[in-house]
């Protein structure tokens, strides 16, 4: 793949990328770090793609074992919950931007705190993902899935509480 | 929170906002003249200090002339050795979560296996330096020459604290990927869950 194709390629990923490197990190410079090494990981595993599976599943995939990796090592290291309120989606007026952006953050720290197997599965699902197409990108049966989902959507709801 | 179901989330999800690419990709080239800058960096002063090292040879003592060829085989064998330590690890991983993990272990294993070797070898040279210099550490010569006093007091203010700061940065490096083995170790054991 030469460069070009790659960066339209990045470019189309660029936002399940940038949620899939926010949901394992919340330092918004190491966030940056994240998506870099993400990115390079795709370069390097591009040419292994067989057309098996289908290309967004093949990148979320890159992303989570490269996400799964960068976590090893950072987990001693306070966690901290910034969201760049500046890019937050602004067509809301100003208290529901506020609203959104809380809401958001409470998301993504939720998201962060669940087990890796949860993770995966969770950020997977809440890009639209099937169970089927989740169980082909993590290498699981649907079965494991359906499992890992349902113990996840009970933690979601006892870490995102009383608001939910 | 309003959004209790999967669909809900998943909207407010996707509303995260969009990474700025223009700011990741200029990140990049800057981090990428950095790592250019600091290999030529490198590079030059491996170049300067075989230079020098050549320059000197003809006027070294035998017993100095045989440090310089020790040291220079030690160099080149631990290239090989860590050309050997990394093969491997160059791989990308597998498609799955457990195959990524494991090379991440194993790129943490390989830096610990570096890092010892680079101790050993900072250990023998220092032996090696000690055996060749001995006739000159002798009191009764530097004691009776000012000018061997002052090449040995500089030999030992300039070398002690770079050796210290080498055998520090190992140790601290070795610290962190053994932690980083063990934190790969407990994803894996709950992958596995």
């Amino acid at each position: 793949m030469r460069e070009s194709e790659f960066s339209v390629l990045l470019r189309e990923h660029a936002g399940l990328l940038w949620r899939i490197a926010a949901s394992y990190e919340a330092d918004p410079a190491l966030r940056d770090d994240l998506m870099q090494d993400i990115a390079v990981a795709l370069w390097r595993a591009l040419p292994t793609w067989r057309h098996e599976a289908p290309l967004k599943s093949f990148v979320a995939r890159v992303a989570h074992n490269r996400g799964a990796s960068h976590v090893a090592g950072q987990m001693r290291r306070p966690t901290t919950t910034l969201l760049d309120e500046q890019h937050v989606d602004l067509r809301h007026g100003p208290d529901i931007h506020m609203e959104l952006t809380q809401d958001l953050q409470r998301l993504q720290a939720a998201v962060r705190a669940l087990p890796l197997a949860l993770r995966q599965a969770v950020t997977l699902a809440l890009e639209g993902f099937s169970h089927a197409q989740i169980a082909d990108t993590l290498g699981v049966n649907t079965n494991s899935v359906s499992v890992r989902l349902n113990r996840a959507k009970g933690a979601l709801k006892a870490l995102l509480g009383g608001k939910s | 929170m309003a959004h209790d179901d999967w669909s809900g989330w998943g909207e407010l999800w996707q509303q995260q906002p969009a990474p700025d690419m223009a700011r990741l990709h200029r990140l990049a080239r800057r981090k990428r003249r950095r790592m250019q800058l600091f290999a030529s960096l490198e590079m030059l002063v491996t170049v300067v200090a075989l230079w020098q090292l050549l320059r000197a040879f003809g006027h070294f003592e035998w017993r100095w002339k045989i440090w310089s060829v020790f040291s220079l085989g030690l160099v080149l064998g631990l290239q090989i050795l860590f050309l050997h330590i990394r093969l491997g690890t160059w791989s990308t991983s597998g498609s799955d979560l457990a195959s990524a993990l494991r090379l991440a272990a194993e790129r943490a294993r390989a830096g610990v296996r570096l890092a010892q070797v680079n101790i050993w070898s900072t250990v023998l040279l220092l032996v090696a330096t000690a055996v060749a210099a001995a006739p000159d550490l002798d009191p009764s010569r530097w004691r009776s020459d000012p000018h061997l006093r002052f090449v040995i007091l500089v030999q030992i203010g300039a070398n002690a604290p770079i050796v210290g700061l080498i055998l520090g940065a190992c140790l601290w490096y070795m610290r962190r990927q053994r932690r980083r083995i063990r934190d790969l170790d407990a994803l894996m054991h709950d992958d596995r869950d």
